[in-house]
C-alpha cells in the first residue's frame, strides 16, 4: 500500500478520535451546566417553600475542594512581631504554662495568646490621629510594616479610616478571621485581632474537603432562623488545635438577614463570624 | 510531471502536519480528558504533577506547603536545658514543652539525623554528660529513634531490626548524643556540636536539676526534679450519645471512615450496636462509647498512603501520620476535652498494630481507661480501629503529688524513672506520681 495511503487512513482515524474525546469533553461541561442550573432552580424552589428569599446579586458558587491546614505558633515570629512595634527596650514575661506572652515597652502593650490571638495598645511616637482613611491606611501600613508584615496583605478601611484592618487569603480563598485591626484612637493605636506566621502545612494522610455549598445552606438553614440569604464565600476560619497549633478549616461564610455565618466542613455546624 | 511532483511533495507535506496536528490534538484532548476528572486523592500530592495541580487549583505554589509525617502523634513529657548557669525544664505541660521543643528543633533535627551512629555505652560517661550544657527530653511512649528523628523535621537510616525504641534524649552542646532506651539500656554517640547558643530565660520553664547532681540511686540518673509541686484535678468520663438529642454527630463521626448516616444500617440484636454497612466493610457505633471500623478486605480498607510515594522510607510515620488525622477528625465529632497520643506500636509480617491514648492536660490517662484506639493496617491500608470514645470532666476535687524529691527518696529497688498518670480508683481518675520500671 501506498505510504500517501497510509496517511489518510491514518488522519480519518486520528479525526473520528479526536471528534469522540471532543464530544465526550463538552458532553461532561454541558452536564455539569445542567446540573448546576438544576440543583440552583430546586434550591430556589426549596428556600421559597422556607420562606427565605435569594438577595439581588446572590448566586450558588461551584464546590471547590480545600485542604485542611495547620499552622505551628512561631514564638520568635511573634517576639519579632512585638519588638517592631514596641521596639527593641521590651521587657516579655510569659505565663507559667507559656500559654500567653506578654512584652511592654514606653511604647505600649501587647501580648500573643496560645493560637496566634493578639490584642495591645501602641503608643507610636509623634503619633497623630489620622484624619481620613487614605493616612490611615499608609499609617497602618507603616505600623506594620515594622512589625514584618507588608507583604500581600489586603486592606479594608471603616469609620473614615478610624479602623483599618488587614488580611491575606490562603490557596486562593480568604480566611475570614485572620485579621488585624488597627483602631486609630486619640492618644493611642488598639491593635486586636488573629494572625499567623509561617507557612501553613498539610501532610501526605491530610484532608482535602470538597464541601458542597448546597450542603452548606441546607446546614445552615435547618439550624438557624434565616429569612434572607445575600451571598456565600468559600474560605478558612482558624481555630486552636492544641499545643500552640492553629488549624485551618474549610468552609463556607453565608450573609444572611440575621447575620454572618461560617458553615464548617468537618464539623458540619455553623458558627457566628 | 516536474508540476506533478511538485505537487504531491506538497500533498504530502500537508497529510504530515495535519497527522502531526491531529496527533498533539489526541494528547491534550486525552490529558483534558483525565485532568477534568483528577483530584488530589489520585495523585501523590509530593510529585511534580501533584505540585503543579496544587499550584493550578490554588494559585501560585498554593500558598501551604506539603510535609511528610512531620506532625508529632506524640510529645516529650517533660524538656529541660542546662546553661552553663542554670537549669530550666517543663513537664506535663503541652505549651510549655512544645515551647521548648520549637526552639531547639533544628539542633535535634541535625543530632538526631546521625543517630545511626548510636552504639551501647557505660552509664559513668552518661552521668558526666548531664551535668554538660545541653537539651534533655523524656517521652512516655515507646517512640522508634526514626520516628523521632522525623518528627523533628530530621531522618535516621536505621531498619526496623536496629530501630531504637527511646525513652529520653541528652544532647549535649559539645556534640555528645545519649538515648535512653525503654528497655534501660543507654546508646552514645558523637555528633556535631550544637549549633547556637542554649538559653532557658525566655522559655517557659522552671528551674530543675538532674536526680544525678542529688544522693537518690533508685532513680534513673537523668529523672528530673523540680521544686514545685503539682495539684492536679480528678477526672471522670462520659461517654459521647450519638443520637438526635446530643451534640455529637454520628455524621462527622461516620464521614471520618468514608461513610454516610443514610447507609444501610441495622441494630445487631447480640450487642445492641449500630452496624453501618459499607460494601466491604463495616462501622459499628455502640452507645457505651466502643465505635469499630473493620474491612473485610484491602478494597474494602482506608488506604493510608500511595504505595508508589513511600519510595525506600519506612511505611510507620506514613501510618502513624494518617491514623493521627483520622482520630482527628474523629475528635470533630463530639467534645471530648482531652487530647491524644501515640503510644506504642507492634509489627509482624503482615500487620503493623497502633495504640494511641488519651491525654488530658498533657499529662496520660493510665489503664483501659486511657485507650483511645487500636489501629491494625495491612501494608498501606487501615483495616481495622477500635475506638474507646470518652469525653473527660474534671471534679471539684484536686489532688496535691508528691513531689519529685520525695518521690525519688522514697523510690527503692532498682533504679527506675518517674512519670504521672491519671489511674482509674472508685472516686474516677485520679492524678498519681509513679514509678516507670525498665
Amino acid at each position: 500500500m501506498q505510504w500517501s495511503r497510509v496517511k489518510s487512513i491514518l488522519i480519518m482515524i486520528l479525526l473520528l478520535i479526536d471528534g469522540f474525546l471532543i464530544v465526550n469533553i463538552a458532553g461532561k461541561y454541558v452536564s455539569n451546566y445542567y446540573r448546576a442550573a438544576e440543583t440552583a432552580h430546586n434550591i430556589t424552589e426549596i428556600l421559597e417553600r422556607r420562606g427565605i428569599r435569594q438577595g439581588e446579586l446572590f448566586a450558588l458558587p461551584e464546590t471547590h475542594t480545600l485542604p485542611v491546614l495547620q499552622i505551628d505558633r512561631s514564638r520568635a515570629d511573634e517576639d519579632r512581631f512585638a519588638a517592631g512595634l514596641l521596639g527593641q527596650e521590651l521587657v516579655r514575661t510569659e505565663q507559667p504554662d507559656g500559654g500567653t506572652v506578654y512584652y511592654e515597652s514606653a511604647q505600649g502593650v501587647l501580648n500573643w495568646r496560645d493560637g496566634g490571638v493578639v490584642s495591645g495598645t501602641l503608643r507610636p511616637v509623634g503619633y497623630v490621629r489620622p484624619q481620613d482613611a487614605a493616612t490611615a491606611q499608609t499609617y497602618a501600613r507603616e505600623i506594620l510594616k515594622a512589625a514584618g508584615i507588608s507583604a500581600s496583605v489586603d486592606w479594608a478601611c471603616e469609620d473614615a479610616g478610624v479602623v483599618v484592618t488587614a488580611s491575606f487569603p490562603t490557596a486562593g480563598v480568604p480566611v475570614f478571621n485572620r485579621t488585624l485591626t488597627l483602631i486609630f484612637r486619640e492618644q493611642d493605636v488598639e491593635v486586636a485581632g488573629w494572625w499567623t506566621f509561617g507557612m501553613p502545612y498539610i501532610t501526605k494522610s491530610g484532608n482535602y474537603v470538597a464541601f458542597s455549598a448546597t450542603d452548606a445552606l441546607f446546614n445552615l438553614i435547618s439550624k438557624n432562623e434565616v429569612t434572607e440569604i445575600d451571598k456565600m464565600e468559600l474560605g478558612f476560619l482558624l481555630s486552636e488545635s492544641g499545643g500552640g497549633r492553629v488549624q485551618m478549616t474549610p468552609g463556607w461564610r453565608v450573609e444572611t438577614n440575621a447575620g454572618s455565618f461560617f458553615v464548617d466542613s468537618l464539623k458540619k455546624s455553623s458558627v457566628s463570624v | 510531471m516536474r508540476s506533478q511532483r511538485s505537487q504531491s511533495e506538497r500533498k504530502n507535506r500537508i497529510k504530515n502536519a495535519v497527522l502531526l496536528l491531529l496527533t498533539l490534538l489526541l494528547v491534550l484532548l486525552t490529558a483534558l480528558g483525565w485532568v477534568y476528572d483528577l483530584s488530589l486523592t489520585d495523585l501523590p500530592t509530593d510529585s511534580w504533577l501533584g505540585r503543579m495541580y496544587i499550584s493550578l487549583s490554588y494559585g501560585e505554589a498554593g500558598g501551604f506547603e506539603l510535609r511528610s509525617g512531620e506532625i508529632p502523634a506524640a510529645l516529650p513529657a517533660e524538656f529541660a536545658v542546662r546553661t552553663a548557669e542554670e537549669m530550666r525544664g517543663a513537664q506535663y505541660n503541652e505549651i510549655a514543652v512544645r515551647s521548648f521543643l520549637t526552639t531547639y528543633k533544628a539542633q535535634l533535627s541535625a543530632a538526631l539525623s546521625m543517630g545511626e551512629q548510636l552504639a551501647p555505652m557505660p552509664e559513668e560517661g552518661y552521668r558526666k554528660a548531664l551535668r554538660q550544657p545541653g537539651i534533655y527530653l523524656r517521652y512516655d511512649s515507646r517512640v522508634p529513634l526514626t520516628l523521632a528523628a522525623n518528627w523533628v523535621g530530621g531522618s535516621v537510616q536505621r531498619t526496623e531490626d536496629t530501630d531504637l525504641l527511646v525513652r529520653s534524649i541528652l544532647l549535649t552542646q559539645e556534640g555528645a548524643l545519649w538515648v535512653r532506651t525503654h528497655t534501660g539500656e543507654l546508646y552514645g554517640a558523637k555528633v556535631r556540636p550544637m549549633e547556637g547558643s542554649l538559653s532557658a530565660n525566655d522559655l517557659a520553664g522552671v528551674p530543675c536539676v538532674f536526680a544525678a547532681e542529688r544522693e537518690y540511686p533508685n532513680v534513673l540518673p537523668e529523672t528530673l526534679l523540680f521544686p514545685q509541686t503539682l495539684a492536679l484535678h480528678t477526672l471522670r468520663y462520659e461517654v459521647p450519645k450519638f443520637d438526635a438529642d446530643s451534640a455529637a454527630s454520628l455524621q462527622v463521626l461516620l464521614q471520618a471512615f468514608g461513610y454516610e448516616p443514610y447507609m444501610r444500617n441495622y441494630e445487631d440484636a447480640g450487642t445492641g450496636k449500630r452496624v453501618f454497612v459499607g460494601n466491604q466493610s463495616t462501622v459499628r457505633v455502640g452507645s457505651d462509647g466502643e465505635v469499630v471500623f473493620r474491612a473485610s478486605s484491602l478494597e474494602g480498607g482506608l488506604e493510608a498512603y500511595l504505595q508508589s510515594e513511600l519510595g525506600k522510607e519506612p511505611p510507620l510515620p506514613y501510618q502513624i501520620d494518617y491514623a493521627r488525622s483520622l482520630l482527628e477528625n474523629i475528635f470533630q465529632s463530639f467534645s471530648a476535652d482531652a487530647t491524644f497520643f501515640f503510644d506504642s506500636h507492634m509489627t509482624d509480617d503482615k500487620t503493623t498494630q497502633l495504640l494511641f491514648r488519651y491525654a488530658v492536660g498533657g499529662v496520660p490517662v493510665e489503664g483501659e481507661e486511657g485507650v483511645l484506639a487500636v489501629i491494625e493496617y495491612r501494608s498501606n491500608t487501615l483495616m481495622s480501629a477500635r475506638l474507646n470514645l470518652r469525653s473527660f470532666v474534671p471534679s471539684k476535687e484536686s489532688c496535691m503529688l508528691m513531689p519529685t524529691a520525695a518521690a525519688a527518696a522514697a523510690a527503692t529497688g532498682e533504679p527506675r524513672g518517674l512519670a504521672i498518670g491519671y489511674f482509674a480508683t472508685e472516686s474516677g481518675l485520679v492524678p498519681s506520681r509513679c514509678y516507670v520500671t525498665r
